[in-house]
């Protein structure tokens, strides 16, 4: 019995430590959905919602409809935002961008390698919507937070 | 028509299909070019009754697919180049209305069934080298419209992770010429004498892709080649279910077809089921074995069968693929099909890919 109370003692410090971890991520490698200064967003996106616009479904806020930019400049961050946001793979959500543009025409969202050109574009359209690092997002200017990803 | 015709006419539709966006108010422009190219090498064995026993063939073919949209307008242009065959396989042009639906006019892939709206011509797509033939396409023997040409609506609701979508298509299907039904060819539009087809498709899936499950109903009017030969009226229901649990990926469809052959001033009925199940594992990123047995059932002395010359009845397919670099894949596949009366069996190997 009473190894049986230090084991549940144990699980509950652990998932409390877990729990700490979680609530508060490294600052220098959180993430963030980012927009130009210019976006007119008032509310944050649910995590369905993010889904449906990084598969190029379109997400509407009022008449308009939100453009999403891929961010691969950074691999870990694009494998972290597949598994954490998509819960796919990159083969597999490769695929399903293309099954929904062959399926139902449109466009697949546009990818940025080069950080660059991906900061160019965000400044193009104020509907254009990315992730990035909190440390990319200090690199540039002009950009604006819309809400914390992890 | 003659072949320069034709070329030219394929020409215009890229055209048109290109610049019809543009008459839209200014908004954002966007546009999608896919490349499906395939290599296909095929042995048949065993079909001593078919003189085709001991046959080798080999197959190249690219599926080039544009879609553009500018606003609410909306376009898509499909064409399909192979050895053999040349088609428009898909020309839509239409507008979205409010936030999920799209209304389309043109020719398009029918959504009776789940296989021929997600893969069709799509070789790298599809899991398979070869496709269940209850859904092949009309030229592959298949016994259902898989292209009208009309109006289309479609529709998707969203609540969470779930989508709801709706299909529904009402144009022009395929005639019977020759034993193979013949959909219209917009580039030879006198050809054959294609009546009036109609499909409904109600679809609830996952975002993440973890499941899929469909209904469908259609209907279909299918004329042969002279009115002595009479017209057969066809009505089907379909069910479509998709299930990825872990690595593991399992798929069904079901259809019941009625088909009622007038002929000589009389009618016949007849009601068969067809269908497949599917199951693929992946090994890794890269292999993935799997498993398909396809099935008809009561199908002995269908009149509307009987009049098709290449409807595969059973076939077991057992295949690997291996998806070796970004978005090629090698698939090595062996089948084991009935053909009017006979077994043979069937190796196929080939190389797909989708650019870029």
């Amino acid at each position: 019995m009473k190894s049986l109370g230090r084991l549940l003692v144990c699980l509950f410090l652990m998932l409390s430590a877990a729990g700490v971890a979680a609530a508060e991520p490294d600052p220098a490698t959180a993430v963030v959905l980012v927009a130009s200064p210019g976006f007119p967003l008032p509310d944050t996106l649910s995590v369905s919602e993010l889904r449906r616009l990084f598969l190029g479904i379109p997400v509407y806020r009022g008449r308009e409809v939100l453009t999403p930019l891929i961010n691969a400049s950074d691999k870990d961050l694009y494998q972290a935002f597949l598994q954490k946001v998509m819960f796919m793979s990159e083969a597999n959500y490769q695929r399903q961008l293309v099954m929904r543009v062959f399926r139902r025409g449109g466009k697949r969202p546009e990818v940025f390698r080069d950080p660059r050109k991906l900061a160019q574009a965000m400044m193009v359209a104020p509907l254009n919507i990315t992730f990035m690092t909190r440390e990319q997002v200090k690199q540039l200017k002009n950009v604006k937070v819309v809400q914390p990803l992890w | 028509m003659s072949d320069i015709r034709v070329a030219w006419s394929r020409f215009a539709c890229l055209i048109v299909g290109f610049i019809f966006p543009y008459l839209a108010p200014a908004s954002p422009v966007g546009g999608e070019l896919l490349v499906f190219p395939a290599i296909q090498a095929e042995n048949r064995v065993n079909a001593a009754q078919r003189n085709d026993g001991g046959r080798y063939d080999s197959d190249i073919a690219a599926d080039l697919f544009y879609s553009h949209d500018k606003g609410s307008l909306l376009s898509l242009v499909e064409f399909f180049l192979g050895q053999d065959e040349q088609e428009l396989e898909r020309f839509q042009l239409g507008f979205s209305v409010g936030e999920a639906t799209q209304v389309w006019f043109g020719r398009y892939h029918s959504p009776l069934t789940d296989w021929n709206i997600t893969y069709h011509h799509g070789r790298f797509l599809q899991p398979t080298v070869a496709n269940p033939a209850i859904v092949d396409f009309e030229d592959g023997g298949g016994p259902l419209p898989t292209h009208l040409t009309g109006v289309m609506v479609s529709s998707e609701f969203f609540r969470g992770d779930r989508v709801y979508s709706v299909d529904a298509g009402l144009g022009l299907g395929p005639s019977l010429d020759q034993g193979t039904l013949s959909p219209l060819d917009l580039l030879r539009p006198h050809q054959g004498k294609q009546s009036l087809s109609g499909a409904l498709r109600l679809d609830l899936e996952s975002l993440t892709g973890e499941y899929k499950l469909g209904l469908s109903a259609g209907y279909a009017q299918i004329d042969r080649e002279s009115p002595d030969h009479g017209r057969i009226q066809q009505s089907v229901v379909g069910a479509y279910a998709h299930w990825r649990p872990g690595r593991a990926a399992l798929s069904s469809e079901v259809f019941a077809v009625h088909d009622r052959l007038h002929s000589n001033g009389r009618d016949r009925d007849n009601t068969f089921l067809g269908g497949y199940l599917q199951g693929i594992y992946r090994l890794g990123e890269q292999f993935s074995p799997y498993l398909r047995l396809e099935d008809t059932w009561h199908n002995h002395n269908d009149a509307y069968l009987d009049q098709l010359a290449d409807f595969v009845d059973q076939k077991q397919v057992l295949g690997l693929r291996y998806d070796f670099i970004r978005q090629q894949a090698l698939n090595l596949e062996y089948a084991h099909t009935h053909l009017a009366g006979e077994y043979f069996d069937d190796w196929r190997l080939q190389w797909s890919a989708v650019f870029p």
